[in-house]
């Protein structure tokens, strides 16, 4: 599983490169490594961009909630960027929306992330 | 695990289901030969979990892992043979995938079972595990072997369906051990429809859930109305709601939709299969009345067969799909889901050919001439 990962302005940036988050193995090789640093750096502001990603299936979207879960834990708040319409429609469907911050495109994420507190806005953000 | 869940089960002390076993851990030992077997993933992965922290000391602690397709004995017994460097020099050899593993070396497997005195464990992770074979035997009376596969019990004669009130209260009880939530009877039944018997999925929904509420915090059932997969049971029905009425191109669009969500088509089989075996079962309760020389309710029959007002208008909804499919195809909804869960465990178990059988039970339902026919399980009418 490809992924880059990147610091920028106090950001903590995790690119998926990967086109379709389909497989199982794929997908729990991705969130392994995101946890690995999670537990290894304390962040408190992380941003996926999914900018790549093509398709999301249901394990995918799980390795999402579970992330968002971990974040909570370490009090990191956790955004995503650069959806596209069908992975934009997977997460709508199954009301991931109402958890997660979403924005448009990775500029947008990154200033509205430096600009508002750790703690995040008063609630999820769906694509600004 | 009770006697009375053992006789349930039709399992002899050694053989558990994995809810007893995970309920009462400390009365089942590990042991050199331990078998995890049955079709669910998620069930056994708990079960694998439990071992690994009882054997090693820490569900996290590394084992020593085959290939069942790959995996050759000699190399199995070399790592079964040897103690660990850590972890108090117990070994823990998993065996995934061990169908063919145990197909190739079973006679291996059986001597290694009836002699060895070792303090190591050898896991086979299998799907099928024939109750009539020696090693069977052998495990089932000094070994462990845990059925992961949705409980079930009988209803007509040796008909078995999944037992819901066991799943209701496991569902319960592992939302509040896996995710800290509390999860009412109600709630948890209300997921059980929504999502039907799919423990990964299950779990899925519950970690999201537990996303909107606070730790320890409880679960409505308008909040589980709201936010569980309601999309994806509300899709399920559109598309019965189309087939059953004979538009194919309609539930075909709503199959499209729905396969966008899962990685491959079996992952919606579960919760088809869950709507249709529940009318199928309504079926056989309103015909088994007719036959008694009773006058059967349709609701009756629904609500025998497991289907619940809640939200309100489902039984309305199921009632009219079921008029809509009539008796002659209500009457082969065992038959054809039969088939086609053996098709996608077989011949079509590749996700495009799997596909094909979803498709393939959608024209059944929805098959036009059946439009013509008056709904003969209709109140009160009788086929003729």
């Amino acid at each position: 599983m490809e992924l880059n990962y990147i610091e920028q302005d106090g950001v903590h940036i995790v690119a998926f490169l990967e086109a379709r988050l389909f497989d199982d193995v794929v997908v729990q090789e991705s969130r392994r490594q995101i946890e690995e640093l999670l537990a290894q750096h304390s962040f408190d502001r992380l941003l996926l961009d999914l900018r790549s990603v093509s398709v999301a299936g249901s394990a995918a979207l799980g390795m999402l909630i579970r992330l968002k879960s971990r974040c909570a834990q370490r009090h990191c708040r956790l955004a995503l960027c650069g959806l596209q319409p069908s992975v934009q429609e997977a997460v709508r469907i199954t009301q991931l929306d109402k958890i997660f911050e979403i924005y448009k495109d990775l500029e947008g994420a990154v200033a509205a992330l430096q600009t508002t507190s750790a703690a995040g806005p008063t609630g999820p953000t769906l694509l600004r | 695990m009770s006697a009375e869940a053992a006789s349930s089960q039709n399992l002899m002390p050694n053989t558990v289901h994995v809810f007893d076993y995970l309920d009462a851990e400390a009365n089942y030992v590990p042991a050199a030969v331990t078998v995890v077997f049955g079709d669910e993933p998620f069930l056994k992965r708990l079960a694998i979990r439990s071992l690994r922290q009882r054997v090693l000391g820490d569900e996290s602690a590394p084992l020593d892992r085959f290939e069942g397709a790959s995996a050759q004995w000699r190399d199995v017994h070399d790592e079964l043979s040897t103690m660990a460097l850590f972890g108090g020099g117990r070994r823990l050899v998993l065996i995934d995938d061990a169908d063919d593993f145990v197909a190739k070396a079973r006679e291996k497997l059986e001597q290694y079972a009836e002699r060895s005195k070792s303090r190591n464990v050898l896991v086979l992770n299998v799907t099928a595990w024939a109750s009539n074979t020696r090693l069977y035997k052998f495990v089932d009376s000094h070994g462990l072997q845990i059925e992961c596969r949705a409980p079930q019990k009988a209803t007509y004669g040796k008909t078995k369906v999944v037992d819901d009130e066991r799943m209701v209260k496991w569902l319960a009880s592992w939302s509040a051990t896996g995710h800290r939530l509390k999860l009412s009877s109600k709630s948890a039944r209300l997921m059980l429809d929504l999502v039907g018997p799919e423990f990964g999925l299950l779990d899925q929904e519950l970690a999201k859930l537990a996303l909107f509420t606070q730790p320890g915090g409880e679960i409505s059932p308008d909040t589980v109305q709201d936010v569980v997969g309601g999309w994806r049971a509300k899709t399920v029905w559109e598309m019965l709601d189309a087939a059953c009425d004979g538009d194919a191109a309609e539930a075909f669009a709503q199959l499209e939709r729905l396969l966008q969500s899962v990685d491959h088509p079996v992952a919606l089989f579960g919760q088809f299969s869950w709507s249709l075996r529940r009318f199928a079962a309504a079926t056989r309760l309103y015909q088994r009345a007719e036959q008694q020389g009773r006058k059967p309710k349709l609701r009756e029959a629904l609500e025998g067969a497991g289907f619940r007002d809640w939200p309100k208008g489902t039984l309305q909804r199921a009632e009219r799909q079921l008029m809509q499919m009539g008796r002659d195809r209500a009457g082969q909804l065992y038959r054809w889901l039969l088939e086609a869960d053996l098709a996608l465990k077989g011949s079509h178990s590749s996700s495009d050919r799997a596909r094909f059988v979803l498709e393939h039970l959608i024209l059944r339902l929805a098959k036009q001439s059946s439009r013509r026919v008056p709904p003969a399980i209709a109140p009160g009418s009788r086929r003729t």
